[in-house]
């Protein structure tokens, strides 16, 4: 475990406070891909990829209720975006497009190879041996 | 539960079933609560509380509940089908009784077992930071709202700006920013991060606490004039009980700051009666035998070992003669390599600190030295207490 380190909230505000000083915990410092040969920004790329998924649904959810809009009332305002409250309907369908947004997106982190493709040129395939 | 009820529909609806005179006291509360607290609630209401302040942050919110429910569904499946193969390379049974460190030594080289932590991790991080960084920008008028609540009813706030604060309840715990006691915003964000993670897809409505409620084990002789709820959080598992004992006194108790006021703020938009305090559960300054039910809901793994001794002795004393204490966490080992393994990592970098600390705690003999008896609850690994 690393050393315990004692800090403050960042916020700065005049208004009164009720946070006390917390113990600072070291989740950023976490490596979990370095094995294997992985270079340790693989983790960062993840961390990245997601927060990207984030914003790409964000878009993808504000441009179907863009549209539900638009169909219902031929014209929008950025307010009557923001406030909609989809149907249940609706619901189901953009928690189904969601679903298959992120299994689209991170299903691949699944299925992770085992064979360095350097090493399958020995792999028992006659045509490849036979180019040889 | 319809969820679609709107936050005083829900609260009529959970309460239909008592008498008719708790009913005229709830009726009471609602409209004593309707010129009470009031949320910001930009974008309206989702049922009983207030939507996310934004379209895109409740669309977000959207995405890493996804990803929750992808990670443990998909992601975790996968990895424990490859902790069954590299353990059978090995010849070793997948549930070989084994220590926590022997587990993470034999798969942690695995990159898709890998995967697994840094897919949580970055989840974890992600979304509480997206939060955090939302009400830091907005804070002016978002502890505007707290102050104002903080001096409205239903129910009553209690806050100790300057109680010793026991290092072991300020940890950055479950990698939330600030812990429980750190970050002003510690409630909203523990809101948001419950719903995009561990209660996804059922609990937004308090629809999770509404059924532990539901199954909080009552004292023999029926009478419950006093609740207690130790660890509130955000004072769910409280206003879930006084939704099913509408009568009976009601408190939540919690070491944060932040995360009582937004209890209270929550619960009073509500209309419901509880009274939150910010103390600690080992000394809860309530006299003896003064509780009918004490109940805690996933508090004892985010507790110390003598933290953990004091509360139940604490509960012991508090709790009246046939009192009942009804905690919802357990402490059983997972069975296979790979639940140690996950153990671990909730432990060391999900930072569950006091993890290691709960797996060590007998509860049973805890309770016994505590004055209570101790009930199994049948199908389950949970117990009971009941105060002789």
């Amino acid at each position: 475990m690393a050393e315990k380190k004692i800090v403050k909230s960042k916020l700065q505000t005049n208004h009164e406070t009720y946070a006390a000083p917390f113990v600072e915990a070291d989740y950023d410092a976490a490596v979990f891909t370095s094995n294997e040969g992985m270079a340790p920004t693989v983790d960062a790329m993840f961390t990245s990829m997601m927060a990207l998924g984030a914003n790409v649904w964000a878009l993808q959810r504000r441009i179907a209720i863009t549209e539900i809009l638009m169909e219902k009332n031929g014209k929008v305002t950025r307010d009557m975006i923001e406030k909609y409250v989809p149907t249940e309907a609706e619901k189901a369908q953009l928690k189904k497009a969601r679903d298959t947004f992120v299994t689209e997106l991170y299903d691949p982190f699944k299925v992770m190879g085992t064979i360095h493709y350097g090493a399958s040129i020995d792999v028992p395939d006659p045509t490849v041996k036979k180019a040889l | 539960m319809k969820f679609w009820m709107n936050r005083r529909q829900v609260f009529q609806y959970t309460t239909a079933a008592v008498t008719a005179s708790a009913v005229a006291s709830l009726s009471a509360n609602r409209a004593e609560a309707a010129d009470v607290v009031k949320r910001l609630a930009k974008r309206g209401y989702d049922g009983i509380y207030a939507r996310q302040p934004e379209l895109d942050m409740e669309s977000k919110g959207d995405f890493y509940s996804g990803i929750y429910t992808w990670r443990g569904q998909e992601l975790e499946r996968a990895a424990e089908q490859r902790a069954i193969e590299l353990l059978s390379a090995k010849k070793i049974d997948p549930k070989k009784p084994m220590s926590w460190g022997e587990a993470v030594a034999l798969i942690d080289k695995d990159p898709l077992i890998a995967m697994t932590c840094r897919a949580r991790t970055s989840h974890q991080k992600l979304k509480y930071k997206m939060v955090q960084d939302y009400y830091h920008q907005h804070a002016d008028e978002y502890l505007t709202e707290m102050e104002k609540a903080d001096k409205l009813g239903p129910g009553s706030l209690e806050l100790n700006p300057k109680m010793v604060i026991p290092e072991y309840t300020a940890h950055e715990i479950h990698s939330m920013p600030g812990g429980y006691v750190g970050d002003e915003f510690a409630g909203h964000m523990y809101d948001c991060g419950t719903n995009w993670g561990a209660y996804v897809d059922r609990n937004y409505q308090d629809g999770a606490h509404i059924g532990m409620a539901g199954n909080a084990m009552t004292p023999a002789d029926g009478k419950v004039k006093r609740i207690l709820d130790i660890g509130t959080s955000i004072g769910q598992f409280a206003s879930s009980m006084k939704r099913r004992f509408p009568e009976a006194e009601v408190w939540g108790l919690d070491i944060g700051g932040p995360m009582v006021r937004y209890s209270h703020m929550k619960a009073a938009d509500n209309g419901i009666a509880v009274n939150y305090v910010q103390r600690l559960a080992e000394d809860t300054k309530f006299p003896d035998n003064h509780f009918d039910i004490v109940v805690s809901n996933l508090l004892f793994h985010e507790v110390n070992y003598t933290g953990t001794q004091a509360i139940i002795k604490e509960v012991g004393r508090v709790l009246r003669p046939g009192g009942v204490f009804s905690p919802t966490d357990d402490n059983k080992n997972p069975e296979t390599v790979k639940g140690k393994y996950t153990l671990w990592y909730n432990y060391r970098w999900n930072h569950e600190d006091w993890y290691a600390d709960w797996h060590r705690i007998d509860f049973p003999a805890e309770f016994k030295k505590s004055g209570m008896k101790v009930v199994e609850v049948p199908n389950t690994p949970l117990i009971r207490g009941i105060k002789a």
